[in-house]
């Protein structure tokens, strides 16, 4: 875009000082305006004191400024304020955008450093100079993949990352598979690790088929008949003293990092994504190791270990999750160490439990946040997944995630949450174990079974077969769509009663008026996108009387109602337009009738919604409903 | 229109230039959390501006709630990355106007759509206190305004909003990408037209 001049606006006419006519249209704005180039301000001020008719012209000008300021706030009156979740919204984006975003990258701190610096030192040239050489020696190194933190930072981070995962989880279990290549042997072990009780399952394969399935396996199992994949790689883990049970991990890196002697390391930027720790060891079997962290959070995701006569050892992870320990069966996992130790370990571990058991009002925060977290993945609309407590101790969020990158996207919403136990499932991994509950929305399956009642209608409107189709789905869907949000606004309502609402705190409160707010406004959005398309194939004649049942009763009931009563008003929508439209089970309606009957309920909740609006503002949970009274 | 000086805090209006000096300190966390500070200050400061320009161009209020929080990101990233900006105001007008202008064609626009439906509204949402001859004068004025306001271009409706916010001529061809002669010129027909239709 050119960016346009500082000068104020040349007139194109002559010098006002030659004119002896009026002024022109643009002249007057221009002056209003405060527009007028310094040459001109005082001869049209004083043309206009000589001149009555451009004085009321330019009135005239002020008049129609006034009028469009008027039309715009009458315009904007019923939209002012703006909405409050716009500003939570708004608030939880940023702060994942800030987490995704990280770090600022060195040029930023550069840059900044310098700007900052620059608006309070004046430096003779050379100076600046030297600054400017040091700065693009820096961004070489930058470009290059030079270091930007330590090694011991890095690892440092690494740990502290993981840490912090594993406090998300009210009871942790790692889940982490990894792939271990070495002498041309591939070795897959999969971990179930709780790291409160150091205890684990283990399960392992090789490209020559699985060879081993144990549990607590840090001892080689002394049965194995022939020397395999594993014994092979494990021997080789010996060698270089490396660990064994946990092979990737940023304390097993650092353990193994600290017994080497004048150890060389160098941080190395692989791509945006990766940072690398590549130590060169003089002494010892081990040669060279490069541990890569993701650059995000520094999890450790490979490790490559070049041993003496050019051995090389690769242990790439191919996944990794914190899970609830609730979602395996405890008996599965056997503990490591010494067995007649276990007793007091378990009562240890329930003594250390139980006093960071966390509050009921930390719960109930805890179960809105993952609500909202839910609901900004859309998988609060009617999905198999539920929500619920596991007594008093967590919240659990359980049920079936349709394929595996809906099951990452809903877990990568719920990151963060506190208290929380995840036990999402694919569909085949559900088909893999026990059966799932039903889904609990309860709202109608469209099924078409004759010709729709406004075939003749639609033919007549829509030429093409693809026309009335892309008709009929817009409207079902977008019908299907307020249903679903009127089902969760519903199951709010229910969920959370008046006298559990009393005991919230604010930020609970706020975080349910949110969720509620957010769903009225999209079945406000789906309405409209309804009414419009109604409007296409319903005549205005044949839909309501102006004025008839169109002021809304905002009084005599509270929005739990009011909801209820919404969601009844779609649903009776969402079958009408499906028997007018997709010809569902409509065998003996009158089509003028239930026509009229679809757009008079989508009109009363059209008048509904603003209504619902006004009860669901403020601090409208803390508010007696007016049926209480 | 004002300086808006970025200090720890929120963001204050105190002289006549925007201008956002970004002391980027040595603590990165501490940095971080000083750019979501000044955001969240930003957003709070220009939001309903913004918001009254979106909807003002006949883009839903939900739209231009989604639109702003996407400017509102975008700005985010802006000064995360190091990206020093002249004129805030203008760079957040201008990206929400963006915004709004791709995705015109899929979002749904504010009612009213016709001139009848447009006096209803008016009388909707008119002070009650006027006598019936003074509501019936203002309903026609709005209608009249409605027809002629629907009637310009969408350059020229952007421009007389723009310039309602209090943007200058230089700040609106900024905004819209276009010379300030084409502003100068937009705002006198439109001004014109309004004129012409009052007087007849």
């Amino acid at each position: 875009m050119d960016k346009p001049s500082d000068r104020p606006i040349e007139r194109q006419t002559e010098p006002l000082a030659q004119q002896d006519t009026h002024l022109s249209d643009e002249t007057l704005l221009l002056s209003v305006d405060g527009e007028l180039a310094v040459r001109d301000v005082n001869q049209v001020k004083a043309h206009l004191e000589a001149c009555w008719s451009c004085r009321a012209r330019r009135d005239q000008v002020e008049e129609s400024i006034a009028e469009v300021v008027e039309y715009r706030n009458l315009l904007l009156k019923p939209y002012l304020p703006p909405s409050r979740s716009g500003r939570s919204l708004f608030l939880a984006r940023l702060d994942e955008f800030s987490r995704e975003a990280g770090r600022p990258t060195l040029w930023t701190r550069i840059s900044g450093l310098l700007r900052s610096s620059s608006l309070t030192i004046r430096r003779p040239a050379w100076i600046s100079g030297v600054a400017l050489v040091c700065i693009l020696l820096l961004l070489l190194a930058e470009f290059r993949g030079a270091a930007v933190v330590s090694a011991s930072e890095v690892i440092a981070r690494s740990e502290i990352s993981e840490k912090a995962l594993l406090r998300k989880t009210a009871s942790p279990l790692i889940y982490q598979k990894l792939r271990i290549r070495s002498s041309g042997a591939v070795l897959t072990r999969a971990y179930y690790r709780d790291p409160r009780d150091n205890r684990e399952i283990e399960s392992e394969s090789s490209d020559l088929g699985l060879l081993a399935s144990s549990t607590s396996n840090a001892e080689p199992s002394v049965t194995q008949p022939v020397p395999g994949p594993r014994t092979v790689i494990e021997n080789e883990f010996a060698q270089a003293h490396l660990n064994w049970s946990n092979p990737l991990a940023a304390d097993s890196f650092q353990a193994w990092h600290r017994q080497l002697v004048n150890p060389t390391d160098e941080i190395i930027r692989t791509d945006r994504e990766l940072l690398s720790i590549r130590t060169e060891i003089p002494e010892g079997p081990v040669r060279e190791s490069v541990f890569t962290v993701r650059a995000a959070d520094y999890h450790p995701v490979a490790e490559r270990f070049t041993l003496d006569g050019d051995k090389q050892i690769e242990i790439t992870e191919t996944a990794f999750e914190v899970i609830s320990l609730d979602a395996v069966n405890p008996s599965l996992l056997a503990f490591k160490g010494d067995p007649e130790k276990i007793e007091d370990r378990l009562r240890a571990s329930i003594t250390s439990v139980a006093p960071s058991r966390p509050t009921p009002e930390q719960l109930t925060q805890s179960e809105l946040e993952a609500r909202l977290a839910l609901h900004m993945a859309g998988a609060d609309l009617g999905e198999q997944i539920e929500i619920g407590r596991n007594a008093e101790s967590s919240v659990f969020v359980q049920g079936l995630a349709t394929s595996d990158s809906r099951k990452r996207e809903i877990l990568a919403a719920l990151q963060g949450v506190p208290n929380l136990d995840t036990r999402l499932r694919t569909l085949n991994e559900a088909t893999a174990g026990e059966r799932l509950a039903e889904p609990t929305y309860d709202g109608e399956a469209v099924v078409v079974e004759a010709q729709p009642l406004l075939q003749d209608e639609l033919e007549q409107k829509f030429s093409t077969v693809d026309e009335r189709k892309a008709y009929v789905d817009s409207i079902l869907g977008s019908s299907q769509k307020a249903m679903a949000h009127a089902w969760a606004l519903r199951r709010l309502a229910s969920r959370f009663a008046k006298e559990d609402v009393s005991g919230f705190n604010a930020p609970s409160r706020q975080t349910l008026e949110l969720l509620i707010r957010d769903h009225i406004g999209a079945i406000r959005q789906e309405v409209g996108t309804q009414t419009r398309l109604v409007e296409t194939m319903v005549p205005p004649s044949s839909r309501l009387e102006p004025g008839a049942n169109s002021r809304p009763q905002c009084s005599g009931f509270g929005w739990r109602d009011a909801t209820e009563h919404l969601f009844q008003c779609l649903g009776e929508i969402q079958e009408g337009s499906a028997v007018l439209l997709a010809g569902s089970a409509g065998t003996g309606q009158n089509k003028k009738d239930l026509s009229r009957r679809v757009s008079e309920t989508l009109e009363a909740v059209e008048a509904q919604i603003p209504c619902l609006y006004e009860q669901v503002s403020g601090d409208f949970l803390l508010q007696r409903d007016p049926s209480d009274r | 229109m004002g300086r808006i000086q970025i200090g720890s805090g929120s963001a204050s209006v105190v002289g006549a230039d925007i201008c956002l000096p970004i002391g980027l300190a040595a603590n990165e966390g501490q940095t971080a959390l000083k750019i979501e500070e000044q955001i969240i200050g930003l957003f709070d400061t220009f939001r309903v501006p913004i918001y009254r320009y979106l909807v003002c161009t006949h883009i839903a209020p939900e739209d231009a709630d989604e639109i702003i929080q996407e400017t509102f990101l975008r700005l985010y990233l802006q000064l995360h990355g190091g990206t020093r900006i002249e004129n805030l105001k203008g760079w957040m007008f201008r990206v929400a106007h963006n915004l709004g202008l791709n995705g015109i064609k899929s979002r749904k626009h504010l009612t009213p759509t016709t001139a009848e439906e447009w006096s209803d509204l008016v009388e909707s949402r008119s002070d009650p206190s006027p006598g019936p001859e003074e509501l019936l004068i203002f309903k026609e004025k709005m209608a009249r305004l409605y027809v002629t306001i629907s009637k310009l271009s969408p350059q020229q409706q952007q421009c007389l909003h723009l310039r309602t916010e209090g943007f200058r001529y230089r700040e609106i061809a900024e905004i819209l990408g276009v010379t300030i002669s084409t502003v100068a010129e937009s705002l006198r027909r439109a001004i014109e037209k309004l004129t012409l239709e009052r007087h007849g």
